[in-house]
């Protein structure tokens, strides 16, 4: 049965999907769309779409042309529950069925609803189908709705995926965490400060896992690198789909940049302190039984390689996280550990991989104590 | 050559997307469409689970379907039917399958539920759209039947089970005369249920179709006289005659051109190739600029307007050609309009109010043919649109026999021939 993905203008090279993306040479035709567009702005939905009906597709749109005019259509009619319409139509039919005069009718509509009666007629549709009203939103133009059409191409093929794999190196909180309040459970194979490769399963016979699994495109340009490949389904074939940091995609809303303004200061510190590494927050995800731990940084040196380290500021708001935490230092090599000093045992104080803190007024020390701890270690590599 | 031995038991099961039937009697003739396999084992579309089934009944050979949902609990099952509809005994004799002809909405009713009984399994009712499927509801839950039914409209079941496993033994068939026919065709194989029964409302060319998967003709019913039928033809305006006749005469001139390149394809052949062709599509364009203009226009507004006036009081319903007139008749004369557009609840709360007749007046497009009982109405006003003679005696259906439908046809335009074509077929 075909799908909505069938319809996404896409070529198989070599059993792999390539979609065929709008870039910045579609700009001309998407500004002249959106010009088209902004002269309905205060008519019903019907209008544009007579319009655009009626009207040629510019010859480089070719098979996006559909496409785009449903991410313009979404855009400037977004589809809302308006409970007071369906009030209003109640009220209105309702009292003209019981016999009272139109004139009459509108009147008390009128005076309930806060309308001027004239302009209750037109409002008795105004949350239905075409008869909605066209509205210019804020921050439309060429270039959004350009990245909003490859975000929607790239989700209407991700709907049919079956299987994929995911490396995510930076937000990778974020970017799972949004895919878990959709549903869609990632197993992590392989993690170390430069990424986590992560795999996806749908359950069986779960046709919305796809869906699901396409509701997380918008947070992933958030992700310093990523690469989606995935299985998906275009007209009744199997092919790879591949989503990467360099597509043009629209990101969603921005995830908080920093748990807490320690975090933040202890960045700007790093950055300063250690001019020749390069920090990234929330770098990959770490398994830690079946459950995954989200180091707060990864510090790569930037010239000469290297293995890159973890760090975590652990806030402990709840004391019970520390024991996990301890599992991973011990576990992993190159992981620093910063404690709140009034949780952090004198043994575990004399570890030399672990910073106790009293507040924020240690950032400079913390700094400058991870400094000297990654600067030892790549002396005694040196050394050796 | 199957080898098998006599008592063995046949076994019915799912391999893939295919039906599989292990230990298949030699002395049985499989249906055309099913195959075997090297391991002499019996491969065959899963729409074909019904004939395969009747096929091993009617040798006497012992069988075990492990497709068959688990059976209905006596608890859940609806109330029994007094007397039992003629045509069950004879639809349970024929395995559980076939179509009955004309039988009323009570009628319907009464022979789904028996049938449900006999075949004590959770039924499936695939009805054509949204209004029907709230019609079908409400009737259901006045006998205490809902439990046993689930009521889906055909494109909802076409996106729920494309290649699922069946969850229904039991598929039912409302007015399968005004379904799509490919869309039909696919639900019904992919349900791969064990009995079915198809309830025409009037036969036409189509029943040879429908008899092919919904089984024997079982009973037929010569409907009720029909209300009576008035034609008014109405005049364009003179600026919207020139804007039909100019669209008509770009369409006749594509079409002919059409038609003198490809002599043997017909109209819908033309549609299917304009959609893709920039060629034809000018064309096609024009041919919908026509048809809107006689669908849609002032004289037919002013009908709409002086009928609704004469017949206040009645229970009027009013059929246009499609949503935006709807609610132009629904804002002028503030009548409750009933569209897909509308939220679920509302349209349910709509058709209550109008069988309680607590709401006059109903205008719409489509969900009217059958979201309305049949001659629940006085007055019918067909404005225009329909796709066929199945709607348009559909949308007769719902007005009772002592009541009056109102036709309004443009004149000169295509609009005549077809309300003369379909009349006569109504008559015959």
């Amino acid at each position: 049965m075909p799908c909505a993905a069938d319809r996404v203008p896409c070529a198989r090279i070599d059993g792999e999907l390539v979609p065929d993306w709008l870039s910045a040479a579609d700009q001309p035709w998407l500004r002249e769309l959106l010009l088209d567009a902004g002269a309905f702005v205060g008519r019903p939905l019907a209008s544009l779409q007579a319009r655009w009906r009626a009207s040629e597709p510019p010859p480089r749109a070719g098979a996006r042309w559909p496409l785009v005019l449903q991410v313009v259509q979404r855009r400037l009619v977004p589809r809302s529950a308006c409970s007071a319409a369906t009030a209003l139509r109640i009220r209105v039919f309702g009292a003209v069925a019981a016999g009272v005069a139109r004139a009459e009718a509108l009147a008390a509509a009128a005076a309930e609803f806060g309308l001027e009666p004239a302009a209750v007629p037109a409002a008795l549709f105004a949350d239905l189908g075409a008869q909605r009203v066209v509205r210019w939103p804020a921050e439309l133009d060429a270039t959004s709705l350009r990245l909003e059409a490859n975000t929607w191409l790239a989700r209407q093929l991700l709907a049919t995926a079956t299987s994929a794999e995911l490396e995510l190196q930076g937000a990778s909180r974020a970017v799972l965490r949004t895919a878990w309040l959709n549903g869609t459970w990632f197993r992590c194979l392989a993690a170390d400060p430069s990424g986590a490769r992560l795999q996806w399963r749908p359950g069986p016979g779960d046709r919305g896992a796809g869906r699901r699994l396409a509701a997380m495109v918008p947070v992933l340009p958030w992700a310093r690198r990523y690469v989606l490949r995935a299985t998906c389904r275009w007209r009744g074939a199997a092919g790879t789909f591949v989503l990467s940091s360099l597509d043009e995609l629209m990101p969603g809303a921005a995830p908080a940049a920093f748990d807490s303004q320690l975090e933040r200061e202890l960045a700007a510190a790093l950055v300063r302190e250690l001019p020749e590494w390069d920090v990234t927050r929330e770098p990959a995800s770490l398994p830690r039984g079946d459950r995954l731990a989200f180091p707060d940084f990864a510090l790569q040196r930037r010239c000469g390689g290297g293995a890159a380290w973890w760090l975590e500021v652990a806030g402990l708001r709840d004391p019970a996280a520390l024991a996990g935490k301890l599992e991973l230092l011990r576990a992993e090599e190159r992981y620093l550990l910063c404690v709140p000093r009034r949780w952090c045992p004198a043994a575990l104080a004399a570890e030399p991989r672990v910073c106790a803190f009293a507040g924020r007024a240690d950032v400079g020390s913390m700094a400058a104590w991870v400094r000297s701890c990654v600067a030892r270690r790549a002396l005694r590599r040196d050394d050796a | 050559m199957v080898g098998r031995h006599a008592d063995m038991t046949t076994i019915l099961e799912r391999c893939g997307g295919a039906l599989r039937a292990r230990g298949w009697p030699p002395d049985c003739m499989p249906p055309p469409g099913a195959t075997f396999d090297a391991d002499g084992s019996l491969r065959a579309p899963l729409g074909l689970r019904a004939r395969l089934r009747r096929a091993l009944a009617a040798t006497g050979a012992p069988f075990v379907d492990s497709l068959a949902p688990p059976p209905l609990p006596a608890e859940r099952l609806p109330p029994g039917v007094v007397p039992p509809p003629a045509a069950l005994a004879t639809w349970w004799r024929h395995g559980g399958h076939g179509h009955v002809v004309g039988l009323g909405d009570g009628e319907q009713l009464d022979l789904v539920l028996g049938a449900v009984r006999c075949a004590a399994s959770r039924a499936l009712l695939v009805v054509r759209d949204s209004g029907a499927e709230l019609r079908w509801q409400a009737l259901l839950r006045e006998r205490g039947a809902a439990a046993a039914i689930d009521v889906w409209p055909v494109a909802t079941v076409a996106r729920r089970f494309a290649g699922g496993a069946p969850l229904h033994d039991f598929v039912v068939v409302a007015q399968p005369e005004l379904h799509p026919p490919p869309t039909l065709a696919t639900v019904i194989a992919g349900l791969a249920a064990a009995h079915v029964l198809a309830l025409v409302d009037h036969a036409g060319p189509e029943l040879l179709g429908i008899s092919a998967w919904a089984g024997p003709l079982l009973q037929f019913v010569r409907r009720r006289a029909a209300a009576a039928h008035v034609e008014l033809h109405l005049p364009l305006l003179p600026a919207e005659r020139v804007a039909h006749d100019a669209a008509w005469h770009e369409f006749l001139g594509a079409y002919d051109a059409f038609a003198a390149m490809r002599p043997s394809a017909g109209f819908g052949t033309f549609v299917r190739e304009a959609r893709g062709e920039p060629a034809w599509r000018p064309g096609l364009l024009a041919w919908h600029r026509a048809r809107a203009v006689a669908a849609w226009n002032h004289a037919k507004a002013a009908a709409c307007g002086e009928l609704l006036a004469r017949h206040r009081g009645a229970s009027v319903l009013v059929f246009t050609p499609d949503r935006a007139s709807a609610y132009e008749i629904a804002r002028e004369h503030l009548v409750a309009p009933l569209t897909a557009e509308l939220p679920r609840a509302e349209r349910a709360a709509l058709l209550a109010a109008f069988a309680r007749r607590t709401l006059r007046t109903l205008v719409g497009p489509r969900l009217l043919e059958l979201g309305v009982d049949a001659g629940a109405a006085d007055v019918g006003i067909v404005v225009g649109g329909g796709f066929g003679l199945a709607d348009c005696r559909a949308r007769h259906d719902r007005i009772a026999p002592a009541g009056i439908v109102y036709e309004l046809v443009a004149e000169h335009t295509a609009e005549v021939g077809r309300a003369r074509r379909f009349a006569d077929a109504m008559r015959r």
